[in-house]
């Protein structure tokens, strides 16, 4: 029942600059069962990316993984060749973008895309592939996908290149689906629709979903378990019910406190004072101490470790709530 | 009472398209398509609604960004959108606004004292060049911002902190309204909270009345006292806060709200709570334009427009356009 099949180990991924290294990913470990959802969140610059870029191996320079594996159904992403990478990617993993327009490329027609991975991973000819092709665009609710098969991405809405860009994910039955801030560029009413549409396709195909995003209401809704990232590091980990509702990471507490909710109406918001500290200088311990309203003289000379604090919800706090 | 600060009545803002050689008149964008609203001094008033529905256009159009193609806009009961030359850029003073783009609405050319100067330059008012030096200081003082930052460039700041700078330059002329424009959509979760207390503590400090223009319901509903809902050009339901939250009577209302996704509730199968987009505003549906999309509507809905009313069983500030509630 509950087998693994995405494993990531003391993942260590640093970007080498004019400036030195800046260590993006640092040390991350999390594992995903079959057919069960994850999710990342942090704020911008946390490592939330870098870390599914790096497992997807779509790091290009200065960016490099130093250290770490990651396994996919038992295969190491991090030591396959570029051949055996084009035959794990698309077919084994999917993957999909905040920007559409970052994955379909604007010179060639949907239809085109769609048929040149279908007719590569899943050896059709091009009748069979168009069949595939327009299938799946009719599995993620684009209207008349017959014809949207013919066009250009230009001619499609926002909402309507993010389900092509979803279709061509997943055309070839990946088991993994990485998404990357799938719905922000989307308005709310949209962004429904998608997060119902990822889900269903999970639940029909049987699918493992990484789901990589800022906005703690989606992740909230739509993971089994979340990850919480700060500066490069894990902060926190655990079931999503433990996360939102008994959080115990200062970082996550102060976090879920910050935001406007609705239906709780305070006038002021318990605010995170200061800014996320420069990733090329971070200072020696935690990379909370300097906003942390808890920090103490350990936490500014030892990183915590992460710890099981209780039922598989880990820490990595010298003063939890 | 506080009196209104502002009334804008039955304003639109078409954009036209032109063809051919000689760039005809084929048809508009009705971006914005009949909006009347009070705003009272001292409150905020939140504009929200989904991309494409005129809530920034119409912003822009109260401000003089955009020249109406028709309608009133009074500011303090005298005319707004026809005055013109010395008495707008005058008016002006007292009308400020706050943009979305942090790293777009700085210029990246000047320092944050040239910044915070240029309005006093614009008017040609503050005094003398160490006098506005002062105020310069003071304006960053408001905004809790280090005076050691004067001769920096905006690319030396965070987002955030590029924020409350441009929150100064729109403090400097000690204006009475200020429109912001999703003023904290670009910007991390963590610094949001700081930048929305901001405006909150310079609200109460400077007694500013707020036009607060977003997406996001949660931050409208932490931010205003009355809300409206946009929806195609048109305000659908206008409510104060708490009856909007606790009595959404528009089934756009009411499906923005279960759109949100709420945290801390739990992993749920997910419901599409509306199909299809928001149609073009060049060709707007007939009758009520939601009416596509709607999951209630019935015959009358595709032939006549709604408008704005109370309905019965609601209090008198809160009206809506909707023909569900002639039904009852």
């Amino acid at each position: 029942m509950s087998d693994v099949l995405v494993s990531v180990r003391n993942l260590r991924t640093s970007f080498f600059t004019k400036a030195g290294e800046v260590k993006a990913v640092n040390d991350v470990s999390y594992s995903i069962n079959k057919g069960q959802t994850l999710g990342i969140v942090g704020e911008s610059g946390c490592g939330k990316s870098v870390t599914s870029y790096s497992l997807m191996r779509l790091l290009e320079s200065p960016g490099k993984v130093v250290g770490g594996e990651a396994l996919v159904d038992g295969i190491d992403m991090l030591k396959l060749d570029e051949k055996q990478l084009g035959e794990v990617r698309g077919n084994k993993i999917g993957m999909i973008f905040q920007e559409p327009m970052t994955a379909l490329n604007p010179v060639f027609t949907i239809g085109y895309q769609l048929d040149e991975q279908i007719m590569k991973h899943m050896k059709l000819d091009k009748n069979a592939s168009k069949e595939r092709a327009v299938e799946m665009l009719r599995v993620v609710g684009i209207p008349s996908p017959g014809e949207r098969y013919s066009n250009y991405p230009h001619q499609l809405s926002g909402g309507m290149r993010q389900r092509a860009m979803i279709a061509m994910a997943l055309s070839c039955n990946p088991d993994f689906l990485i998404a990357d801030e799938p719905t922000t560029a989307l308005d709310v009413t949209i962004q429904g629709q998608i997060l119902e549409l990822i889900q269903s396709l999970q639940e029909k195909m049987n699918m493992t979903v990484q789901f990589i995003t800022h906005d703690l209401g989606v992740i909230s809704e739509i993971a089994d378990n979340v990850m919480v990232m700060y500066a490069g590091h894990t902060v926190e980990i655990g079931r999503a019910d433990d996360i939102f509702n008994r959080p115990k990471h200062p970082y996550t507490y102060l976090l879920l406190e910050s935001i406007p909710r609705l239906g709780r109406h305070v006038e002021r918001l318990p605010t995170i004072e200061g800014s996320v500290p420069s990733p090329l200088n971070l200072p020696p311990g935690c990379p909370f101490q300097n906003r942390c309203p808890r920090a103490s003289d350990e936490c500014r000379t030892a990183m915590p470790p992460l710890e099981e604090h209780a039922d598989s919800h880990k820490v990595a706090c010298f003063h939890p709530h | 009472m506080a009196e209104p600060i502002l009334e804008v009545k039955n304003v639109k803002k078409y954009f036209p398209i032109r063809k051919g050689l000689f760039l005809k008149h084929v048809n508009d964008v009705k971006a914005v398509d009949g909006v009347s609203f009070e705003l009272k001094r001292g409150q905020t008033l939140g504009l929200v609604g989904e991309s494409g529905c005129g809530k920034s256009t119409l912003g822009r159009t109260i401000i003089r960004l955009y020249e109406a193609t028709e309608g009133s806009i009074r500011f303090k009961g005298r005319d707004f959108a026809s005055i013109g030359g010395a008495d707008l850029r005058k008016e002006r003073q007292n009308i400020q606004m706050i943009f979305q783009d942090p790293f777009a609405s700085l210029d990246p050319r000047m320092t944050v004292a040239q910044i915070l100067e240029e309005p006093f330059k614009v008017q040609g008012i503050g005094g003398d060049k160490k006098e506005r030096a002062a105020r310069v200081r003071e304006l960053l003082r408001l905004v809790g911002l280090k005076a050691s930052y004067l001769n920096r460039y905006p690319h030396e700041f965070s987002g955030g902190q590029r924020q409350r700078i441009s929150i100064a330059r729109a403090m400097a002329l000690n204006p009475e309204l200020v429109v912001a424009d999703e003023p904290v959509s670009a910007l991390d979760v963590s610094i949001q909270a700081q930048v929305l207390n901001l405006m909150k503590d310079l609200q109460d400090k400077l007694s500013l009345t707020y036009l607060f223009i977003s997406h996001d319901l949660a931050v409208v509903e932490h931010m205003c006292d009355v809300i409206a809902v946009m929806y195609l050009g048109k305000i659908v339901e206008i409510a104060p806060r708490e009856e909007l939250f606790a009595n959404p009577m528009h089934p756009y209302t009411q499906a923005l709200m279960s759109a949100i996704p709420k945290v801390g509730t739990g992993k749920k199968r997910m419901s599409r709570t509306l199909d299809g987009e928001v149609p073009s505003p060049i060709n707007p549906p007939s009758g009520c334009a939601f009416h596509p999309r709607c999951p209630k509507k019935f015959d009358k809905c595709d032939k006549a427009t709604p408008v704005l009313a109370t309905p019965r069983d609601a209090m008198a500030e809160h009206q809506s356009a909707c023909w569900l509630h002639e039904l009852k």
